[in-house]
């Protein structure tokens, strides 16, 4: 029984770190802006193909 | 060779377009573009400002804009650079920079403008214009942008003119980061949740041999490790995640005001003691489940009805309908720009056109067309001349003028108006929110009870008697009656939101529900700003009279006759013997030997006759006069049908500061028996909101746009603020509608009534919950799993009922 005690701290543990981690992710500012990053994404690095000019 | 074939491609696409339609469309912003402007690849654009934004696009790469772009990129403005000297003033410099030091600045910059993807690629892609931006990084949400500069290549000024050459002219105003405490106490209660929610996980984790098996777990060391766990783990929750409610207990207890949160604060007082008693004395295994259950789902509750709008700002003053500096002419020196904080009287200041007057001041240049519109209320331009005073906040139409200021601008008119004492209406708002309304009975009538239970057990056993009072309280504590509202409220100001209402908190719905007269504004309210046109009705003419008239005003800077000569649409003569502008008067001209004469009644030879009729020019030919123009009021679309709709509900009313020339056409639309008032001061319309109030014919809304509304949107138990388009300046208010929707109005005014069923419902089902529950207290039957199952039933079904009813009303209302 003794072991299931010692998992039982443990796993509390892990989960105490979750939760640090999640309140350090608010802090940071992660949850600041949750539209613009996921359009940027989709921006192409390249700009070669960019340069011809359109038809009009 | 290549240009050749460039240049026969261009050349037959120019016909193809000819030949197809006769109209352009601007390959930068989408608008319609008159092809006389295009570029060597054919591109045509309806202005200059569009096309050099696009040629340096492609100069510096950026030709996956157009890809992005919806086709509606922003029209740059022709702007002055001049505009933006008082930038470079260290003190206002510093009002925008968050960081800086000896290389580099850091600043977020407001830019309306933001609407599409392609304005993200644009803005982060600065670097590419300037080796000055470090970095540039757009929340499209916020419409904000946030840059990195080196402070050596590029000063903020230059910056600043850097966007606004893109069309992305930043909004310079005072006092924009009102948000960021919103922020940050939003930030607050996702940190309370997080940490209940990992409590509430945690403590059922461990409870659940519990509900296994009555006994629980039998094995000594680990029962008691398990339970020791409980008990510590529920200390942050009760403290921590809950700490709000037993302060917001205290301060109701403290005003004698009996809030909801005062049965909530006692029924976790009484779980938390109750189980750690049980556990302590070793009967039982305790509540603290059933807490842990209780505080995440109110605090979820708390998130849900917290909907921040970004983008828009309630509290507004009017510092930020002002601008920052202004140009200062000094005798013998270079002008300079400064800050208008530091105006004092007896300085000369320079107002551009467009420009908004900072202070009260004296026109010291011959005359000047302002628009007062904004701050009256007057849609007509009113003319000064040399000597007269101008007050602040009116918008100068015309050339450049120079102005003596008399008043600094803490003084001036408008800004004494502000700061008199009901614009600090504040926290003391006599309304209760229907949630403490009810509360105001619930909770005497739960402590009686808790009580009686208490009395009526006593005699028969102390032991069940304590056990029956805290069992009256734990099961009666509140949590489905508080969930209730800020569930369906959470949800009625996200529909409303999305139909462009955005309502400033959940209270405020409250109140719309139980509105029963509204007061409209006329000027940019029932009418639109941008589209005052001209009424040509009262002139009897012909062709050739309206080409002479024409020829003539072409002449003119006037506002007034540009305007015509824009409206009139037939051909122009040539050429003009004679030519005469009178400042302040009118135009008198020689055309194919007609005598042309437009101005002022006086100007064209009549007598003045009763001048109350708006803003009128006459005109003459030769001996024969043909009548007048009148400025014309645009209203709405669709605003009659919204407010015949409204009467039926509503009293309304209408305050206008115009004249009153409209007085028929309102009398028509609102009925007869409608109180419309007419040139009404923003003191006059402040007073009459009071005497209004002062007949107790139940809340009161006023709808207005304009600072001379302000004081009005205020003193009305709701104020309601139009928005032309996000990010223009409104008053300070509680619900900004978007002007697109105001047709809408009875039907979200409608919907916002229909909550009032849903809040119903959902008491009638959190008492049906209470009452069951007090049966099993009362008798002494409540056990933890009775008390588990209960607590997260009634609080999930309050939930669901809210969401689907909002549902079902908002397509009956057809809103979106």
């Amino acid at each position: 029984m003794e072991i299931i005690v010692l998992l039982i701290c443990i796993s509390l543990l892990v989960a105490l770190g979750f939760l640090a981690a999640f309140i350090w992710s608010i802090r940071s500012g992660q949850y600041d802006d949750n539209y613009t990053p996921g359009i940027r994404i989709l921006f192409e690095d390249s700009t070669e193909t960019s340069d011809k000019q359109p038809k009009a | 060779m290549k240009t050749l074939i460039y240049l026969a491609l261009s050349f037959e696409m120019a016909t193809q377009q000819t030949t197809t339609s006769t109209r352009f469309k601007c390959a930068h912003c989408g608008d319609a573009a008159t092809g006389a402007l295009t570029d060597r690849q054919g591109n045509a654009f309806c202005c200059q400002g569009c096309a050099s934004v696009h040629g340096l696009l492609y100069q510096f790469n950026l030709g996956n804009f157009y890809e992005l772009s919806d086709l509606k990129a922003v029209k740059p403005r022709e702007i002055e650079q001049s505009r933006y000297d008082h930038l470079d003033d260290q003190s206002v410099e510093s009002l925008f920079l968050s960081y800086q030091d000896e290389q580099i600045y850091k600043v977020s910059l407001k830019l309306p403008q933001i609407h599409c993807a392609a304005c993200i690629y644009l803005l982060e892609n600065l670097y590419r214009f300037d080796a000055g931006v470090v970095r540039s990084e757009v929340d499209f949400l916020k419409k904000e942008a946030h840059f990195t500069v080196k402070k050596q290549k590029l000063s903020f000024k230059a910056l600043v003119i850097l966007l606004a050459q893109l069309g992305y002219e930043p909004q310079l105003h005072h006092g924009l980061d009102q948000n960021k405490t919103v922020a940050d106490e939003e930030k607050a209660l996702i940190r309370r949740l997080a940490v209940a929610g990992f409590i509430f996980g945690n403590i059922m984790l461990l409870s659940f041999p519990e509900y296994l098996s009555p006994g629980g777990v039998q094995e000594p060391l680990l029962r008691s490790v398990i339970q020791t766990l409980i008990i510590l783990l529920s200390l942050p929750l009760l403290f921590y995640s809950g700490r709000s409610y037993f302060e917001q207990a205290w301060l109701g207890l403290r005003k004698r005001d009996l809030n909801i949160n005062i049965p909530i604060a006692l029924g976790m007082l009484a779980l938390f003691g109750r189980s750690v008693f049980e556990i302590v004395s070793g009967i039982g295994h305790g509540y603290l489940d059933s807490l842990a259950a209780l505080i995440f789902f109110l605090l979820i509750g708390r998130y849900f009805q917290q909907k921040t709008y970004d983008h828009l700002s309630f509290e507004r003053d009017y510092r930020s309908f002002f601008p920052l500096g202004v140009t200062r002419s000094r005798p013998n020196q270079a002008n300079e720009e400064v800050p208008i904080s530091k105006l004092q009287a007896g300085d000369h200041i320079l107002v551009r056109n467009d420009e908004i007057i900072p202070t009260d001041s004296i026109l010291n240049s011959t005359s000047t067309l302002i628009d007062y519109s904004f701050v009256t209320g007057e849609s007509a331009l009113q003319e000064k001349f040399r000597g007269d005073v101008l007050y602040a906040g009116g918008k100068i139409a015309g050339p450049l003028v120079e102005l003596e200021v008399i008043k600094a601008v803490a003084q001036g008119y408008l800004t004494r108006l502000w700061n008199q004492e009901y614009f600090s209406k504040g926290q003391d708002d006599p309304f209760k929110t229907i949630t403490n309304r009810i509360s105001q009975y619930f909770t005497p009538a739960i402590l009686l009870l808790a009580v009686g239970g208490l009395l009526f057990w006593l005699p028969t056993s102390a032991g069940t008697a304590f056990q029956v009072f805290a069992a009256v309280l734990i099961i009666a504590c509140p949590c489905a009656l508080a969930l209730s509202a800020p569930f369906t409220y959470g949800h009625a100001m996200r529909i409303l939101g999305r139909n462009g209402l955005f309502v400033k908190n959940s209270a405020v719905v409250d109140k719309l529900s139980q509105l029963k007269q509204i007061v409209f504004d006329k000027t940019g309210t029932l009418t639109r700003r941008d589209q005052a046109g001209l009424d040509l009705s009262a002139l009897n003419w012909e062709e050739n009279d309206q080409m002479l008239v024409k020829t003539a005003c072409q002449h003119s800077t006037h506002p007034l006759s540009r305007q015509l000569a824009d409206v009139l649409s037939c051909s122009v003569y040539d050429h003009t013997d004679l030519y005469d502008e009178q400042q302040g008067k009118g135009i008198l001209a020689l055309i194919q030997g007609h005598e042309v004469v437009i101005g002022s009644a006086t100007f064209v030879g009549l007598n003045e006759i009763g001048h109350n009729q708006g803003t009128r020019v006459y005109i003459r030919i030769d001996n024969n006069i043909l009548g007048f123009v009148r400025f014309k009021n645009h209203y709405r679309k669709g605003m009659e049908n919204s407010i015949a709709t409204l009467s039926d509900t509503y009293t309304l009313a209408v305050l206008s500061g115009d004249n009153d020339q409209e007085r028929h056409y309102l009398q028509q639309v609102f009925g007869q028996q409608t109180n419309i008032r007419f040139n009404q001061s923003p003191a006059g319309k402040l007073e009459s909101i009071q005497n209004m109030k002062q007949h107790d014919l139940g809340l009161l809304m006023m709808v207005g746009d304009g600072l001379n509304d302000a004081a009005a949107l205020r003193q009305a138990d709701i104020g309601m603020a139009v928005s032309e388009k996000s990010g223009q300046f409104t008053p300070a208010s509680d619900v900004i509608i978007d002007a697109e929707q105001l047709s809408k109005l009875h039907q979200l005014l409608r919907f916002v009534r229909q909550t009032r069923i849903i809040i119903f419902s959902n008491l009638s089902l959190s008492l049906i919950y209470n009452i069951t529950g007090l049966s099993f207290a009362l008798s002494g039957l409540l056990t933890p799993v009775v008390s588990a199952i209960l607590m997260p039933v009634s609080s999930i079904t309050v939930v669901l009922n809210a969401t689907l009813m909002n549902r079902y009303f908002a397509t009956k209302n057809k809103l979106r």
